[in-house]
């Protein structure tokens, strides 16, 4: 299939291009450096390919190599019908440095290139007129005007660039690929025919001016990661008691309809008790995304990596650390490829070996859960303060406490990474922007699909297979169950932690989704349970009794124990190491069991 | 604004008209009078890629809080440096 390859400098808007093109919902973020990996789509009869930004032909971090080392070969493969080079209409020469560099190497290769002005709606926005006849004279390509946001001339752009592909290829031509006349050239291109600077830059340097300031900037800084974590739990929490009730509702009528017997406690045990406790959660999965990807179109993170990068570099981190980190508390595995971003190979090893260690959307039933067995509901400061929200805001503090700690322990190691070389910190701080709403709901509920999805089908699995061991020999308890056979030969491993063979065998199931905790313990309650109806997990919990050390060791354990096979196969390919993925795994749940010991142990 | 043109006090070597980057107060608009030749050359070449060479002009918008990276705007695009780098750029502002 003939191909067709997105180049531009980052945060120019080449994903959401490829998402207009191809109708597939690539990432999207305000922030330079979001599009890691190459990602393939159909447009037509052609596969576009869409690549991490780069600013020129040097690259300085592992992405920029990747779209470097893409782009050469695209140019020598005769498959490569079309480049198309993404100008950002407001920034025409930090654009044209790269976009002029591009057109050189396309046209010595004899591929076609094709500029994509676009942001044409910010330009227009500032009231800048370009002559466009004029501008594609001076580049001796053409030029599409467009705005990815506002469709503005993609149905043209569209059909144009079909066009293109289908031309045959020019000849190679010789050009002179010299970057310091090509840089000389850019320069007077965006005198010409750009914006002044001046006026670009005059409403994000007075927002800057606030959020980058020593005191008010590291004050909205402080508020911002407060409100982001307990917000988590503050807004969800009456979507919870609503999804909670609904499904308890369902559960009482249905299983009412079946009358007694073993298909009732099934759909009562194994359905309602296991999947629904599960359900519950999702509402904080989807708040999560949505606070997340307010921040991201903002452009404040950016702003957010500044600010952190001296503090990082103290944990031998960098500021740019920290939107891996960020989004770590939705998923890892996103979180570890976006580190590719980190110009310096230990810093960014460092911060892969320690993502796993930030509470990710996984943990959060299982935070839930015991939160609500644990801690009383009570509020302070007139409702503004809530108890269970503070312990939620303290584990996911220990999380990233505790990540601190383990990377300042491994930049001491002489063995980390220490073969290449440090790239320096340098990062461009982009456009303050009102978020893109459309495409963020859709992320929003997107990202509830996805968590029942992902772990739906094995929680499902899970309870099925933990209901028939625990359900039969028929008419026995729980306790004499096959389960519970089974069940008494792990007692001894647990039992240091002040846990009965039920949470065991809950914990053991979680290694394969952390979820699955919730729905094991849910199908479990269920059977042992006094059986009329499925009230909540938690209160079933507090009357079967958990003791506060024990509970608390066991929520630190969920923090801190590497528990989920896709993270460890995500680090395993980026880290290119068996041995220090394997080291991992071992020592965080080593760790994590000895800190849930001592809790045990010590609080009673 | 006088206070511009005094040097950082933090300069040892003030007596050529030129600072470093890294000890330009807040506002200060200069030419770059040098980037150090002993630099990784793949990050002089960025540099001068994203406009950071001599003669060129740039705007410092603000001093990293806290000794963090500092803020620059050179042509259309705004990027802040840690002081690594920003300390191995000298400028001689301009009024
Ligand atoms: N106003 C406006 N915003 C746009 C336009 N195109 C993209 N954006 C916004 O620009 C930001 C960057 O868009 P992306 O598509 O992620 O940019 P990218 O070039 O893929 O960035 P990297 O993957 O980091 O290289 C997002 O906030 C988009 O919503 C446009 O035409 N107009
Ligand atoms: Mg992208």
């Amino acid at each position: 299939m003939k191909r067709i390859i997105l180049v531009g400098k980052p945060n120019s808007g080449k994903s959401l291009l490829f998402n207009q093109l191809t109708g597939l919902r690539q990432k999207v973020a305000n922030f330079p450096g979001v599009t890691v990996e190459l990602k393939s789509g159909r447009m037509g009869q052609f596969e576009l390919i869409d690549l991490p930004g780069v600013y020129s032909l040097q690259s300085l971090s592992r992405d920029e190599e990747i779209a470097l080392t893409h782009i050469r070969q695209a140019m020598e493969d005769a498959d490569t019908a079309l480049v198309i080079c993404t100008l950002d209409a407001s920034r025409l020469q930090t654009s044209l440095v790269l976009g002029l560099q591009i057109q050189a190497m396309a046209k010595a290769h004899g591929k076609q290139v094709v500029f994509a002005l676009n942001m044409f709606d910010e330009m227009q926005r500032h009231g800048h007129v370009i002559d466009l006849k004029a501008f594609e004279q001076a580049l001796q390509s053409p030029v599409y005007a467009i705005s990815a946001r506002t469709l503005y001339g993609i149905a043209e752009f569209k059909d144009a660039i079909t066009a293109l592909a289908t031309q045959a290829a020019p000849a190679p031509i010789p050009v002179d690929q010299d970057a310091n006349r090509l840089n000389n050239q850019a320069r007077e291109l965006a005198q010409q025919f750009g914006m002044q600077s001046s006026i670009v830059l005059k409403n994000q340097n007075r927002i800057d001016g606030f959020l980058l300031h020593h005191l008010s900037g590291s004050l909205v800084f402080l508020v911002i990661m407060f409100l982001l974590f307990q917000s988590i739990f503050t807004f969800a929490a009456p979507i919870m008691d609503a999804v909670e009730a609904g499904i308890g509702d369902l559960a009482a009528w249905v299983t009412g309809l079946m009358g007694e017997g073993m298909a009732a406690d099934f759909t009562r045990d194994a359905l309602f008790g296991g999947f629904g406790a599960f359900l519950v959660f999702v509402p904080q999965i989807m708040v999560l995304t949505l606070i997340i990807g307010l921040l991201e179109d903002s452009g404040y993170l950016a702003r957010a990596a500044l600010i952190c990068h001296r503090p990082l570099s103290y944990f031998g981190l960098s500021g740019r650390s920290f939107v891996p980190f960020l989004s770590a508390h939705a998923c890892a595995i996103p979180a570890i490829m976006a580190a590719r971003t980190i110009e310096s190979p230990r810093k960014r090893l460092i911060t892969m070996m320690t993502i796993p260690l930030m509470s990710c959307s996984a943990r959060l039933p299982v935070y839930g859960l015991l939160i609500a067995v644990l801690v009383p509901e009570r509020s302070y400061l007139g409702g503004l303060v809530n108890l269970q929200g503070v312990v939620f805001f303290g584990l996911y503090m220990f999380g990233i406490v505790t990540a601190l700690v383990v990377s300042s322990m491994l930049a001491q190691s002489k063995t980390i990474g220490e073969q290449q070389q440090d790239m320096p910190f340098i990062l461009e701080l982009p456009t303050y922007r009102f978020p893109h709403w459309k495409p963020l709901v859709r992320r929003v509920l997107q990202s509830g699909k996805a968590f029942i999805y992902r772990a739906g089908p094995v929680i499902f699995a899970v309870s099925v297979v933990l209901w028939a061991l625990g359900y039969f020999p028929q008419g026995s308890n729980l306790e004499h169950s096959y389960l519970g056979m089974i069940g008494h030969w792990i007692d001894p491993i647990f039992e240091p932690l002040g846990l009965d063979w039920r949470y065991g065998v809950a914990i053991l199931m979680s290694f394969l989704a952390r979820e699955v905790f919730v729905g094991a313990l849910g199908t479990l309650f269920g059977i042992d349970g006094a059986d009329e109806h499925v009230g909540d997990l938690a209160t079933q919990i507090q009357q079967d009794g958990l003791a506060l050390g024990a509970g608390i060791g066991l929520l630190l354990f969920y923090v801190i124990a590497l528990q989920c096979v896709a993270t460890v196969a995500t680090l395993r390919a980026e880290t290119g190491s068996n041995r220090l993925v394997t080291l991992l795994v071992v020592g965080y749940g080593l760790l994590a069991y000895l800190i849930a010991m001592a809790c045990a142990q010590l609080i009673g | 604004m006088t206070s511009m043109l005094t040097p950082a006090m933090t300069s040892s070597d003030s007596q050529d008209a030129a600072m470093t980057l890294w000890d330009a107060p807040k506002g200060t608009v200069a030419l770059i009078a040098s980037v150090d030749t002993g630099l990784d050359p793949q990050v002089q070449l960025r540099l001068r890629d994203i406009g950071i060479e001599p003669a060129r002009q740039l705007i410092c918008l603000q001093r990293g809080p806290f000794g963090g990276p500092v803020v620059i705007s050179v042509a259309d695009t705004v990027y802040s440096l840690e002081q690594p780098i920003a300390r191995r750029i000298r400028i001689s502002p301009t009024v």
